[in-house]
């Protein structure tokens, strides 16, 4: 799944060390996330989402999965 | 940008719970180890096994903070993404305890060994648990 957290901290000016204290997650978590190699629950998702005040599909994009 | 508080999170549990779980089982396991040595006479390899399980708990205490595996050795299962490593590490330590069963198993038939006795008690054991598991977590959905 194609992601735009790393887009949307950097223009918040936080580390990933920052964004995963605020996401209450590790900072390799964050790391994953960000590269794809983890695709977060929808309740991730979700306080993905309220932290940065976007909605879900402005942040993550699935593509054509069914 | 909102902040969300706690130190519990979803689909994992508190760094220190897991942290001081897995430290507590390291001092029982060298206990236990220490007391059963005692018991047997063999007090030296008792104590010895302590000493090893006391060392396993510092490096774990040391080294946690500089790596991931390490940290998940000691317990910190502390968000969604760790605790699925730690369930797809522990399914395939399991595949691997169950082909070892099965080995030993076919071995221990095959040069009529007594172990096959053992064998035949892990393999129903791991069978049981694995059955049952699957009933139970097939109705929690």
């Amino acid at each position: 799944m194609i992601n735009r957290l790393k887009e949307l901290r950097t223009a918040a000016g936080l580390s990933q060390a920052a964004l995963g204290e605020a996401l209450d997650v590790s900072r390799q978590t964050v790391i994953s996330i960000e590269t794809g190699r983890y695709d977060p629950s929808l309740k991730l998702a979700f306080r993905i989402a309220r932290t940065f005040d976007r909605t879900l599909e402005e942040i993550f994009d699935g593509g054509d999965a069914r | 940008m909102k902040q969300h508080g706690g130190t519990l999170t979803e689909g994992g549990r508190s760094a220190r719970s897991g942290y001081l779980g897995t430290m507590a089982g390291c001092v029982l396991a060298g206990l236990a180890y220490l007391g059963i040595g005692l018991a047997t006479h063999h007090g030296w390899s008792g104590a010895i096994g302590l000493v090893i399980m006391l060392a396993y708990a510092a490096l774990l205490t040391l080294a946690r903070g500089r790596s991931e595996t390490i940290g998940l050795l000691a317990g910190e299962v502390t968000d969604e993404r760790r605790a699925a490593i730690s369930q797809r590490a522990l399914a395939f330590t399991a595949n691997v305890l169950v082909l070892a069963i099965a080995a030993g198993a076919m071995v221990s038939l095959a040069t009529s060994s007594p172990d096959f006795r053992v064998y035949g008690i892990l393999a129903s054991i791991s069978a049981i648990a694995f059955a049952g598991s699957l009933a139970v977590f097939s109705r929690r959905g």
